[in-house]
């Protein structure tokens, strides 16, 4: 097919850039080079204006801040810390400090006096507010009464396979990190919906499928480093307290925060529960909140 | 062996004792578990050495060096949690760069206006004359281009359009090929060259008028 004169005109960057040109539209090209001067002078300007920035490419080139690579690495490393801690928050006179330390400095002491005592004094009613507000946390979880009561109840059961799996009384029935062997494993297995394999970073073990009333569900185990996370995946509409059940407390959170976590009475053991997709997903794991938080990745939309 | 080893490793055991399911394949238990350490290095060794590309050309898309840092650092930290679907042996720095693009057009682009650009008419214009010039021109061309300073040829660069500038810094800056191009802008070959084509027409033109202003005889071209 011949190339209109503007098409035949853009293949002069192609070839100011070495790249492919089909024969057909090469031959074309040079000979209208041969007979076009303008075309010439355009194919000069793609050819000028490469050479102009190839000249100039090191004094074009933006140099990276130090401190770039290290933020990334901090990232990264904070990003797949396992032991991470929440960050301490700074305190609020920390923070008036840093805020005000340059003016401060530069103030004479008859002013700068004054302003340090409304800091101590700020820093009191801040600190006062601090400790009602947790008191309040601490009574607002006390007035939790999430009890994962019923066979049918998928925290209790998720609690329950956790602890089987961690005796040994349950045993993994197909052994693959790789999410799509085990859907197949899953659909060939009576798992009838599809399984959404949370982004989480940890290394996927295997699989087991359950039945509950009939209807078969899947679960899978993750591991890192030296803990287990257990993780069970139902369809939300089979949570309608006939199949399977939910404390209605625990539903209300996640529909409120979309997730809804816990600490296992008696045990270090950890329990999140939250959307993934049209499923429900419970996870337990012996890791603590913090660190299965930070192994989580939330779904971007 | 770890406890957690320990109970998969007995786990399997009881598997091949008690296979339900008939599924157990030897084979995928000796798929290798990438771990967490084995990951952050690889990204390291894959990622990091485009660190300093990736940042100049945030640099030149956001007009702006503590926007260009934060992009470039979440263009990393997205990177590294997409790492394993990243397929190793292919274009790590084409990977990145495609990142980085669609971050910054999805965070960074929405809230500002896009810089002045160069009028098509006064390109179409200048190409006008210097398509009535013979060739002979070329050798006052030459000599104004290739006494440009940095300042204006960067000046220039900035100057043209977002999808323009992006593809003659790929290709002329970071030396990039068309499919190179074309995968990070998610876009045909034949619009790469077609916006090089024109990016460089552009520039040509804003190269002039600085010629012209440094007081260079661009009569040739009047």
């Amino acid at each position: 097919m011949k190339n209109t004169p503007k098409e035949l005109e853009e293949y002069l960057a192609s070839m100011a850039d070495g790249e492919f040109i089909d024969p057909n539209t090469m031959q074309e090209l040079q000979s209208r080079l041969e007979n076009d001067p303008e075309l010439s002078v355009a194919l000069y300007i793609q050819t000028a204006m490469k050479s102009v920035l190839q000249t100039k490419q090191e004094a074009l080139h933006i140099q990276a801040p130090a401190d770039l690579r290290d933020s990334i690495l901090k990232g990264i490393r904070n990003e797949h810390s396992v032991a991470r801690q929440p960050q301490r928050k700074a305190s609020f006179i920390e923070a008036c400090w840093n805020a005000l330390d340059p003016i401060i400095s530069v103030l004479s002491p008859r002013f700068a006096i004054p302003l340090c005592m409304i800091i101590v004094l700020g820093g009191y009613v801040y600190v006062s507010h601090s400790t009602n507000n947790i008191e309040q946390t601490s009574a607002s979880i006390a007035d939790f009464s999430v009890v994962h009561a019923g066979q049918n109840n998928i925290c209790s059961q998720a609690y329950s396979a956790f602890h089987a799996f961690e005796d040994g009384k349950m045993s993994l029935q197909k052994f693959s990190n790789d999410q799509g062997t085990l859907s197949t494993f899953f659909a060939d297995n009576g798992v009838n919906y599809p399984v959404h394999f949370p982004k989480i970073d940890a290394e996927l073990v295997g699989g087991i499928v359950s039945q509950e009333k009939g209807t078969k569900f899947a679960q899978f185990i993750y591991k890192v480093g030296d803990h287990l996370i257990y993780a069970y995946e139902v369809p939300e509409g089979l949570v309608d307290n006939q199949t399977l059940s939910v404390n209605p407390r625990a539903m209300e959170i996640v529909k409120k925060a979309d997730w809804y976590w816990e600490q296992e009475n008696g045990a270090s053991n950890t329990m999140v529960l939250w959307r993934l997709g049209n499923n429900l997903c419970v996870m337990v794991s012996d890791l603590k909140t913090e660190q299965l938080s930070a192994l989580i990745h939330v779904e971007e939309t | 062996m770890n406890e957690a080893a320990t109970i998969i490793e007995n786990s399997f055991a009881e598997a091949r004792k008690f296979d339900n399911f008939g599924t157990y394949t030897s084979a995928t238990t000796e798929a290798p578990m990438n771990t967490i350490a084995a990951k952050q290095s690889d990204f390291e060794r894959e990622a990091l050495p485009h660190m300093s590309a990736l940042y100049s050309f945030a640099v030149r898309l956001c007009r702006n060096r503590e926007d260009a840092h934060d992009l470039v650092q979440e263009t990393y930290m997205k990177g590294f949690r997409f790492f394993d679907k990243f397929e190793r042996g292919t274009n790590c720095k084409a990977w990145l760069f495609r990142i980085l693009k669609n971050t910054y057009i999805n965070q960074y682009r929405k809230d500002k206006r896009e810089p002045d650009t160069v009028e098509y008419d006064v390109i179409e214009e200048f190409y006008d004359l210097i398509r009535s010039e013979s060739s002979e021109s070329t050798d006052l061309q030459k000599k104004i281009f290739d006494n440009l300073l940095d300042d204006e040829v960067s000046i220039a660069l900035e100057s043209l359009p977002e999808t323009f500038r992006t593809a003659i810094i790929l290709c002329d800056l970071e030396g990039m090929t068309y499919e190179e191009i074309a995968e990070i802008i998610e876009c045909p070959i034949g619009t790469v060259r077609s916006r090089l084509h024109r990016a460089r027409k552009m520039l040509a033109s804003q190269l002039l008028a600085y010629a012209k202003q440094r007081g260079y005889d661009t009569s040739d071209f009047e």
